[in-house]
């Protein structure tokens, strides 16, 4: 028998955050009454349907483009894929066929320590559909109810090329390619939401073939875990079924988390014939060239090229940069503390243990954070400079980031310096080791971490304000004299 | 065998000599004027409506109650429409009247937003009297309804008006019309009455809030029994609408009384050869060319060998953007709706006794030719036929100020004929007028009328933007009695 | 124009739309009297000529993000053969 290998080709949709529809202007707020976010436009109404393109959702798809490496279009068109369904209110989803935003770009994943490219097909707007409400289950329900706010919301659909060959290469790709969107903040990209989706084309074929065998069209992946676990079983459920001799049926195919099996789907066997044709409705858009240009220079840099940058300029461990630019925010909080305090590991050691701790305890994200970037580096140099010691910047910083308040003023408030004064510190060590015999007598005797009773009461007597290392030093000095 | 009808009731007399700029002088000054002008317009609708049954709704006995309300709300303010009555094809939709569009499927239907242009027009200053009958959804003429009704010709006896709104214009109830041309429906039905029609370059006027079925064909047009009329009427709707993205920028229109700026004439010289062309069209038509030779007019016979096959590319591309447009009459947000043990068969059930038979066949048709197997052999052929139309009249209308032909190969059908005795898909009605739907260019359709015949039309195809020109050799040929 | 009559039925089921024997018949008939010059189609499918989609347009409209009005509830229920309190409601949709 010989080795089979699997294709995959993903079509992911991805709803983009502007504020209005697609083609009118009502609102895309998430969780609204039902129709109540509708128009006679995004309803279908009979001499209501004339669609104006929404220039932000073209702004935002001609990003997604250029951050995939795409070719962008000099000029898109929109086209009519003409269905019956209840969720579709024109009996027609106006999406891109023949002119898309943007073709033949890439994303690059990491697979077994080398690099690999997974080809873009093209990446075009589409409106999203309706909700339909069914009463119980899709099987049972007599009757099904029709909510049209999500009918016209913006999507860009990115379809890649059959590049992909296992489950783990589809859930890294679906992974770069959500961190690359959010980068260029054109959307949430939350799969549980559904502002991030993908669906799954798998077959099965003779290792090197250069044929495609029947492949199977998977749906209602609703996570990242569900997207590798789909595509895994679907994989060794059509291996089995080519193993026995059998025929893999081309189907639409339901990914059933509960039971992790995939299902197929009654009435979608036969290949709908779509009619697609340009929407008259909507004349051909030139793409000015120096508009791309523009969105071009407002993207930020992406997560590949900011890791190597962490590495490379910054020395960070690659575990570090890996989990700092996994997050467009928490990088660009590095970048901007280091540009007060060129300290990257300190930093990204204080991003990743007490801002996350924080963030976590809070369960706040990191752009409602208070504490700015400049202030958390003056708070690490008030250590470096012994004004603070490392437990009261802890405490410090708590105060920061409940008030937003900069590190100075809060020592100030509270009266917090460090005291570091080796004529104060000397009395109060004196004082010290006279009120204490027995732990001087131990200390002296052999017992070396007796020092640390005395530290404590030095700094018990200090209120913590004193210079832990000033303190160790001159209680050694000090009892190293007596003897 | 017919008459023209006798316009014997005094207060009628009251505007039927009034252009539409006067009459909206005479009210704007003249408040004993508008009291008259109520009560003639609720004389002169009440008898069109009865005689020709012209309406799908209107005010009916209010009218004149609600012509004294909306006047004495605007009469304040300077408005160059003040009170000129108006009615629209039921497939352009306004806030006060339902849009039913000839249609079983849209029987009761409410509109809840109005159409751009008739915004304009109350703006202005105009009074909707109502909703004028059309065929199912405008498409071709009103020869046979799914809702019974068929609007008869006040200057025809006995024969088919084409549309309500053509009837209202030409029974003198109203001043002005609007409605809607795809494949030419306006001059149509102008012709068939004996009034003008304008149909504008293509994006003129803002087709929101039209009932359409092709959208890359229709436009809104103005019927009127003068010229003059149809220009104040454009300048005021021909607006561009940014809520219209095929709506074009407002272009300077200013048309210079009744001098014609037009000398050259083009006309097709295969225009005799037309299959259903009637004898009494060609005599008159040909008696016509030889008058504007004689008028001083220099006319070309020129070859346009791509000018015939546009009834047959518009039926098709029209049947095809049909059956796309017309997928929302789902029965689920408006409309009629037939019940089914499950959706697909609800949408059947519901399209099936929705839909007249014509336009039934319309969507099936359109349903085949952009199936994937003739996808490419009908529907992309005829998109590039479009597109050889569309240069052939272009380059027609460098040399020439503009194309003449008969507007329809023929009078006005008997009334009770179907339309499937034209040929149903063929549209031999729009032999002359489906290639300006198809370039986008403006074509204006002059009334010929003669003593003892039905009246017939002359269609001026005009360039790109060029409505003033056509109205303007209107207004000269009228002036001439030509 | 000559079509099969399984050709007209997938095309009115396409379309939702079901047609019976005799206007089965009739459609056929009107199609075949379709005047399409079947050999000038033929000779076009080889030509180089673009195709036209849509009415002369000029430059792009597009519109800014900015909500405007939707309509009320009331109103976009107003015409709906079958609704609740705010959803339109639609026969069950397996088959």
């Amino acid at each position: 028998m010989t080795q089979l290998e699997s294709v995959i080709g993903l079509e992911v949709h991805v709803e983009l955050h502007t504020k209005t529809k697609l083609f009118c202007r009502c609102r895309t707020d998430f969780g609204a009454e039902p129709n109540t976010q509708v128009c006679p436009v995004c309803l279908g109404l009979p001499g209501g349907a004339l669609p104006v393109l929404n220039q932000k959702a073209l702004a935002y798809a001609i990003k997604a483009s250029l951050a995939l490496n795409c070719r962008i279009a000099k000029e898109i068109t929109f086209d009519r894929k003409n269905y019956f369904y209840a969720d579709l209110p024109k009996g027609y989803q106006i999406s891109q066929f023949f002119q898309p935003v943007g073709t033949k770009g890439y994303v690059e994943i990491e697979v077994d320590g080398k690099v690999k490219k997974i080809a873009i097909r093209q990446l075009h707007l589409e409106e999203d559909t309706g909700k339909l409400i069914h009463l119980g289950g899709i099987l049972s329900s007599p009757y099904s109810r029709v909510d049209f706010n999500r009918a016209g919301v913006p999507l860009i659909e990115i379809v890649t090329e059959p590049d992909i060959r296992s489950a783990e290469e589809a859930r890294l790709f679906l992974q770069k390619l959500r961190d690359i969107l959010r980068y260029i903040d054109i959307s949430d990209c939350k799969m549980q939401e559904g502002s991030l989706r993908c669906d799954a084309n798998v077959s099965v074929r003779p290792a090197g073939s250069d044929s495609l065998g029947n492949k199977t069209e998977l749906k209602n992946m609703n996570s990242f875990r569900s997207v590798y676990q789909g595509i895994e079983y679907e994989i060794n459920r059509q291996r089995e079924l080519v193993m026995r001799g059998e025929s893999v049926l081309p189907e639409t195919r339901h990914w059933d988390e509960e039971n992790e099996v995939t299902r197929a789907m009654r009435g979608k066997l036969a290949s709908a014939d779509y009619r697609c044709f340009p929407d008259p409705n909507i004349p051909p858009l030139k793409v000015d060239s120096s508009w791309v240009e523009q969105l071009a220079d407002s993207i930020p840099e992406l997560p590949d090229a900011r890791l190597k940058r962490f590495v490379e300029d910054y020395g960070l461990p690659l575990r570090d940069a890996q989990l700092l630019t996994g997050s467009r925010e928490l990088a660009e909080f590095l970048d901007a503390t280091l540009a007060h305090y060129r300290q990257p590991k300190a930093v990204s050691n204080w991003i990743q243990g007490e801002l996350l701790r924080l963030l976590n305890l809070e369960n706040m994200g990191i752009t409602s954070c208070k504490v700015k970037p400049q202030d958390l580096g003056r708070l690490l140099e008030m250590v470096d400079k012994g004004v603070i010691s490392g437990k009261m910047a802890k405490d410090i910083w708590e105060e920061m980031f409940a008030s937003g308040k900069g590190p100075e003023t809060i020592v100030k408030e509270k009266g917090l310096v460090q005291i570091s004064d080796e004529n104060i510190l000397g009395q109060i060590v004196a004082e010290v080791i006279q009120e204490n015999p027995n732990s001087v007598k131990d200390y002296l005797g052999g017992k070396k971490k007796a020092i640390g009773f005395l530290v404590g009461q030095v700094m018990k007597k200090t209120k913590g304000q004193a210079n832990p290392q000033l303190v160790n030093k001159l209680l050694r000095e000090k009892l190293t004299e007596g003897s | 065998m017919f008459l023209y009808p006798v316009i014997e009731e005094e207060v009628f007399a009251i505007y039927a000599h009034l252009s539409a700029r006067e009459l909206a002088v005479e009210v704007k000054k003249n408040e004993g004027f508008r009291e008259k002008m109520a009560a003639a317009l609720l004389q002169k609708c009440s008898s069109a409506q009865k005689e020709y049954d012209l309406f799908s709704s209107w005010y009916g006995e209010k009218i004149a109650q609600k012509y004294k309300e909306v006047i004495s709300e605007k009469a304040s303010s300077d408005k160059k429409l003040l009170g000129v009555p108006y009615v629209l094809d039921d497939t352009i939709c306004s806030l006060a009247f339902p849009a039913a569009c000839g249609s079983p499927m849209l029987q009761n239907y409410r509109p809840p937003f109005e159409a751009y242009a008739v915004s304009l027009l109350s703006r202005a200053g105009a009074f909707l009297c109502g909703k004028a009958r059309v065929a199912e959804f405008g498409l071709g003429c009103l020869e046979e309804s799914p809702l019974g009704a068929v609007t008869a010709n006040p200057r025809g006896k006995g024969h088919i008006a084409g549309s309500g709104a053509a009837a209202a214009v030409a029974s003198g109830a109203v001043s002005f019309a609007l409605g809607v041309d795809t494949t030419g429906e306006l001059r149509e039905a102008a012709s068939y009455c004996g009034i003008f029609a304008l149909k504008p370059s293509y994006g003129a006027i803002s087709r929101r809030g039209l009932i359409g079925f092709s959208p890359s064909l229709e436009q809104a047009g103005i019927l009127a029994s003068r010229s003059s009329d149809l220009a104040l009427v454009f300048q005021e709707i021909a607006v561009r609408d940014p809520q219209d993205a095929t709506s074009r920028e407002t272009f300077s229109f200013s048309p210079q009384g009744d001098q014609a700026k037009i000398r050259k004439i083009a006309v097709p010289k295969d225009w005799s050869s037309v299959p259903s062309l009637h004898e009494e069209v060609k005599k008159v038509f040909a008696d016509k060319l030889e008058q504007l030779t004689a008028m001083g007019f220099e006319l070309d016979y020129i070859s346009l060998p791509h000018f015939f096959y546009a009834p047959a590319a518009g039926s098709l591309l029209a049947a095809v953007e049909a059956f796309s447009s017309l997928a929302n009459y789902d029965g689920v947000r408006f409309g009629c709706r037939e019940e089914g043990r499950h959706l697909q068969e609800m949408y059947t059930k519901t399209r099936s006794r929705g839909f007249g038979k014509r336009s039934s066949n319309f969507i099936i048709f359109g349903a085949l030719v952009s199936s994937g197997k003739y996808y490419d052999k009908y529907f992309v052929q005829a998109q590039k036929l479009r597109t050889l139309i569309k240069r052939e009249l272009l380059a027609c209308l460098l040399e020439y100020d503009c194309l003449l032909t008969p507007t329809v190969p023929f009078t006005a059908p008997l009334l009770g004929r179907k339309a499937s005795d034209h040929g149903g898909l063929n549209f031999v009605e729009a032999s002359y007028t489906m290639a300006a739907n198809l370039a986008g260019l403006p074509a204006l359709s002059y009334p010929v009328l003669s003593e003892g015949s039905l009246p017939l039309g002359l269609q001026f195809i005009g360039r790109d933007k060029g409505e003033a020109d056509l109205i303007e050799i209107a207004s000269f040929l009228k002036k001439e009695n030509f | 124009m000559h079509f099969s009559r399984e050709e007209i039925q997938k095309a009115a089921q396409d379309a939702r739309i079901s047609v019976s024997a005799q206007q089965e018949e009739e459609l056929l008939a009107e199609l075949k009297a379709f005047p399409l010059q079947e050999d000038f189609f033929l000779r076009l499918q080889k030509e180089n000529v673009e195709q036209t989609c849509y009415g002369p347009v000029e430059e792009n409209i597009m519109a800014s993000d900015e909500p405007g009005a939707s309509l009320p509830l009331s109103e976009v229920l107003q015409n709906a053969p079958d609704a609740d309190e705010s959803c339109f409601l639609v026969p069950k949709v397996v088959e």
